[in-house]
């Protein structure tokens, strides 16, 4: 294990307090205050992963990133207090595998940390394995002999129910369903006002495969239409 | 069963004032004319008609005519025109001979007019003469020896008049001829005819010779001699109770007996005006001496019965009654009409009392009729209104026609109508035209009386969906082509009217030129034409003299709408450049509500509307600047916020991690850790604020980005609700939810919608009453989608609280949770989503109202099917 983290903010007392978590996390985790300083560490280092934030002195965050790109491949989490949607996706496309908007919840960017590590140390190579067999999203990959969910390549527990709800959704990957069809269509029977059982469900889901339940990234509401799983 | 009989009471209270008006209308005029022509006299008793006017004209007539037989003359005055001593002026005759004898008609013993064709004039003779009326005594100063000078002045020049015409003395009895061969041909065929009328009695002696009677016992005896028998004693007094001997004393004077008493004939012995009977023996009236040697005889019947004599002549039917039965009829109507107006006026009397003692309750019934017309459309009631008005006054013409002349004849005092004037007779026709225009004039006041109640009582309130229609179709036309179709619609209703005038004028002229026939002849017409004609030439005047104060007025008129066309196409030609100036300023005004600031409108300089546009392209100016400052100050708010929110979450972003680090420390007291706990939950609200602040700011600056798509509303309060079930069934509050099963669709932002929701729904679970309940509601109203969420506040609720403001809250302490922008934003983001929200409180009730406009058919259904 132990991993290392680069942490680049031009905010020390940011800087140290992440540190202090990822720390607890069993990390190793580097230190740096602006761009030059992170690209210095990275040419140096051997580094797993990146949090750094967008606005800093020297060398703002989305320079940093491209240079970055230019010659690695390891995973980068954008900290912003920007928390436009366009400037999540300006960091997204810039080369970001995810962003984190400031303040950020300590334990979610632990949860991200760890997410995209993961994703990177032991799916990084292996990823095609049988196409046929699953479907991946994102985080997110469902074997459908198994009949199991894996996030992050972990087996998720999932009930019988959850998890026909999340084989239809990810057959179905980007269509949304009305809480009728999902009801008709799982529990095979015909619904009555089956938007609150449907919507516990769903909230059960989220909480075992969304690194932030509250701000979900696959299992979304369309307000006013139905749900649907987010492609990523 | 208490509004029953007011319902009740109203409508009898209204019936009663309608019977009474419409009576009252009715019966005004003809009370009238029977107070005027017939006196107190016909509400006291039965009217004799041997005491009416016409009853002496027309024994006096006969007279006349029986001694033009017995001397060997042709006068038969059938009808009064060819009276002796009616004259017409000579150049009226010339003129207008023709149409007068066309015009002649008599009113036969029925009652029915009848008309005298043309052709059976076998010659029109004219006697010249004046148709000045024989002066007085009086203008002689009483002198009577220079008032005989006088006439036998008149008479003198009388004689080479009718010298001058060509007629003999012999030809003509005491003087004029005026319709020879008018009916008869011949005396005897006048005389066959005159027999078999068995109301007037007669013997015609000459020379002591009986040449005519139509009494039995001396039918036979023609050319026997008189002994001077009575021939009163011949007829049964009670059946014949008057009498008139002519020169039986051989004195040239005539005695009248009636009921067995004599009559006063002629009274200080001279003929005037005043004198009741027109009959020879007077000082001024004598005739001459052919007539000396005639003895007539005349009964009239007490109780005349109906004798129609009518003969063809060969030039179409004609009719001798006599007359006598006419007038009794006559006498005996207008006395029963004046009972009858008697029982009407105390009808009247009675029932405006009880309308005016329950005028209350007519009221009412007035308010109640209103209602009723205010909820039919005006052009039901304009339509209606024009038959009924147009009907009426197709049928009324006549009536009113003849009711117009026949009230300016009795008011005025022109004599003929009257019961103690010549035409007394007519009273009863006159009568009936009075009460018929009455009719009319009920039904007139009436249709006005609605017309003005429906104006009053709903005014501009009125229905008018043709109207409307049109006013709208109207619309569609840019403001250019409207106001030019306006004045057009001025300019064509001014020629038509200018066409009929002109059309009007013409036919007028031509007629007064005599060049077209005015005279339609249908009985009523040309009776009433003859009047007209006869007035006129009463009075000397010419049927052009006659229409010349009209032909003025016409004139008048036509020259003023003359000039208005002219005014109006000369404006019509201005204001088409004024309309498209006009046309020009709305577009501009359009355009400047659209956005478009920039562009400045030019009018030609000496446009009318120069200024208008001026100030327009100032007011442009100024708006452009303002908004510049306004977008600026917005930017440079929104920027603002961004900036400190931005600057406050940087640190707040170390906080809230050294927070966490410090929640993790295991070895710390107790109370530490508590307060660690509370430093984590503000933090967190902090976030919140700082997160709401940021977005709201954003929102109402409108720079909130929206991706509007079709949603079915119902499903989204569900979703809404049971994504806030947990907190809902953590609160002691109980949901009160109604939705429609059927979606409700409406355009939005699903995503803003959600937060517009789930702020409202934490706020009524944030400041509910413990234990309250919370309603939501959907429905569907006209074409909104109103969504209502009503609870009871925990906290009194302060009056005029604008809850929308930003950091307003029920409660002034804010030590609850809330950042005070949940119905901030809910507002705002609601507006940006193209919907309303209000919030009204009454007490401690909270309501909060949001309005969609809906969409018709749900296309978010229909998308999901897509995708299969």
């Amino acid at each position: 294990m132990n991993e290392c983290v680069l942490v680049v903010d031009d905010d020390r007392e940011i800087v140290r307090a992440i540190a202090l978590l990822l720390e607890k996390e069993e990390y190793r985790v580097l230190k740096a205050y602006d761009g030059m300083e992170a690209l210095r560490i990275l040419g140096e280092q051997e580094v797993q992963l990146i949090i750094m934030d967008v606005m800093m002195p020297k060398m703002d965050g989305l320079s940093a990133m491209m240079k970055i790109r230019e010659r690695k491949n390891l995973p980068i989490i954008v900290l912003s207090a920007k928390t436009e949607d366009t400037d999540k996706i300006l960091g997204l496309s810039m080369g970001a595998d995810d962003y984190v908007a400031k303040p950020f919840n300590p334990q979610e960017l632990a949860a991200r940390v760890k997410s995209q590590l993961r994703r990177y140390t032991l799916l990084g190579g292996i990823h095609a394995q049988n196409e046929e067999d699953e479907i991946t999203n994102g985080r997110l990959c469902y074997r459908l002999r198994e009949r199991t969910l894996y996030a992050d390549g972990e087996p998720v527990r999932l009930t019988a129910t959850e998890t026909k709800i999340v084989e239809l959704l990810m057959r179905n990957m980007g269509r949304i369903f009305p809480a009728e069809e999902i009801y008709e269509r799982v529990w095979e029977e015909p619904s009555f006002s089956p938007e609150n059982t449907v919507m516990v469900h769903i909230r059960h889901i989220r909480e075992k495969i969304e690194l932030n339940p509250k701000d979900p990234e696959y299992i979304k509401v369309v307000w006013g239409i139905g749900y649907k799983m987010e492609k990523r | 069963m208490d509004t029953k009989w007011k319902k009740g009471k109203a409508a009898f209270s209204f019936l009663a004032f309608a019977t009474g008006v419409t009576m009252l209308v009715i019966v005004l005029l003809p009370v009238f004319q029977l107070c005027m022509t017939c006196g107190p006299g016909i509400f006291e008793g039965p009217l004799d008609y041997q005491e009416s006017g016409e009853f002496r004209w027309n024994i006096s007539n006969r007279l006349s005519d029986l001694l033009g037989v017995a001397t060997g003359g042709m006068t038969f005055s059938v009808n009064g025109y060819g009276d002796a001593e009616y004259n017409y002026n000579k150049d009226m005759a010339e003129k207008y001979g023709e149409q007068l004898d066309r015009a002649l008609n008599e009113v036969a013993d029925d009652g029915t007019l009848q008309m005298v064709q043309e052709d059976t004039v076998a010659e029109t003779a004219y006697i010249g003469g004046t148709a000045e009326s024989i002066p007085s005594l009086e203008a002689f100063g009483g002198n009577v020896d220079d008032y005989l000078t006088y006439l036998s002045e008149q008479q003198a020049r009388y004689e080479e008049k009718l010298a001058e015409y060509g007629f003999s003395d012999d030809e003509s009895y005491y003087g004029s001829s005026v319709y020879r061969g008018y009916l008869y041909t011949d005396e005897k065929s006048y005389m066959e005819d005159m027999a078999k009328n068995k109301n007037l009695r007669y013997v015609v002696i000459y020379q002591n010779k009986l040449l005519y009677s139509n009494i039995e016992e001396y039918e036979t005896k023609t050319d026997e001699e008189w002994k001077g028998e009575d021939f009163a004693q011949a007829l049964d007094s009670k059946v014949y109770n008057f009498t008139l001997w002519y020169n039986r004393e051989g004195d040239g004077k005539v005695k009248i007996t009636k009921d067995g008493r004599d009559e006063d004939v002629y009274g200080d012995g001279l003929y005037t005006d005043a004198s009741r009977w027109r009959v020879p023996g007077y000082a001024n009236y004598k005739l001459g001496d052919k007539a000396k040697d005639a003895v007539i005889f005349l009964a009239a019947a007490k109780d005349p019965q109906r004798y129609l004599v009518a003969a063809d002549k060969g030039n179409g039917y004609q009719s001798y009654g006599g007359g006598l039965y006419r007038l009794k009829s006559n006498a005996d109507y207008l006395r029963n009409m004046a009972l009858r107006t008697e029982e009407f006026l105390t009808a009247v009397v009675i029932l405006l009392a009880i309308a005016l003692l329950m005028r209350k309750s007519r009221r009412q019934a007035m308010e109640r009729i209103a209602d009723l017309l205010g909820k039919l459309c005006l052009e039901c009631k304009f339509v209606a209104f024009v038959l009924v008005f147009a009907v009426l006054a197709a049928r009324s013409g006549r009536a009113f026609r003849e009711s117009f002349w026949f009230i300016g004849y009795i008011t005025y005092g022109f004599g003929y109508y009257g019961w103690d004037n010549y035409l007394s007779g007519d009273l009863s026709y006159q009568f009936k035209m009075l009460a018929r225009a009455g009719v009319y004039l009920a039904i007139f006041f009436w249709l006005f009386y609605l017309a003005v109640l429906d104006w009053r009582k709903n005014g501009k309130k009125q229905k008018k969906p043709i109207l409307n229609l049109l006013k709208i179709q109207d619309l569609k036309y840019p403001i250019q082509k409207r106001l030019v179709k306006r004045q057009r619609l001025t300019l064509i209703a001014e020629l038509v009217l200018l066409t009929l005038f002109l059309a009007m004028f013409v036919l007028f002229e031509m007629v007064a030129e005599g060049n077209v026939e005015v005279v339609t002849l249908t009985n009523a017409d040309s009776y009433e034409y003859a009047e007209v004609y006869a007035m006129a030439a009463e009075y000397g005047m010419s049927a052009a003299e006659v229409g010349a104060p009209f032909l003025l007025i016409m004139e008048l008129v036509f020259a003023i709408l003359f000039i208005f066309t002219l005014l109006t196409v000369w404006d019509l030609k201005k204001n088409r450049r004024l309309a498209v100036d006009i046309g020009a300023l709305t577009d501009q005004i359009l355009a400047v509500r659209d956005g478009s600031l920039t562009k400045e409108l030019t009018l030609p300089d000496d446009s009318d509307l120069g200024q208008a546009a001026d100030s327009l392209n100032q007011i442009q100016k100024g708006m452009e600047t303002a908004l510049k400052e306004q977008i600026k100050s917005e930017r440079m708010k929104v920027d603002l916020v961004t900036n400190v929110s931005h600057d406050i979450k940087t640190p707040l972003t170390s906080i809230i991690s050294y927070t966490e680090l410090l929640r993790q420390e295991e070895e710390l007291p107790r109370h530490v850790k508590e307060y660690i706990q509370i430093l984590g939950e503000k933090a967190e609200r902090l976030r919140g604020i700082v997160q709401d602040v940021f977005e709201v700011s954003k929102a109402t600056s409108g720079q909130l980005p929206i991706q509007m798509e079709t949603l079915d509303l119902g499903k989204l309060l569900r979703q809404t609700l049971a994504d806030m079930n947990d907190r809902i069934e953590a609160s002691s509050l109980t949901m009160r939810t109604t939705i429609p099963e059927v979606p409700v669709s409406v355009t939005a932002d699903g995503q803003r919608l959600y937060r517009v929701f789930q702020n409202l729904l934490q706020n009524a679970l944030r400041y509910s009453l413990e234990g309250s309940r919370v309603y939501l509601t959907l429905a569907e109203e006209a074409r909104q989608a109103v969504v209502r969420i009503k609870n009871t506040s925990g906290v009194e609720l302060a009056d005029s609280k604008d809850f929308t403001e930003r950091f307003v809250r029920g409660d002034e302490s804010r030590t609850d949770g809330g950042s005070g922008l949940g119905l901030s934003i809910a507002k705002s983001f609601t507006e940006a989503c193209g919907g309303s929200l209000s919030v009204e409180t009454d007490a401690d009730l909270f309501t909060v109202t949001v309005c969609f406009n809906r969409v018709e058919s749900a296309p978010g259904q229909e998308e999901i099917h897509q995708h299969e």
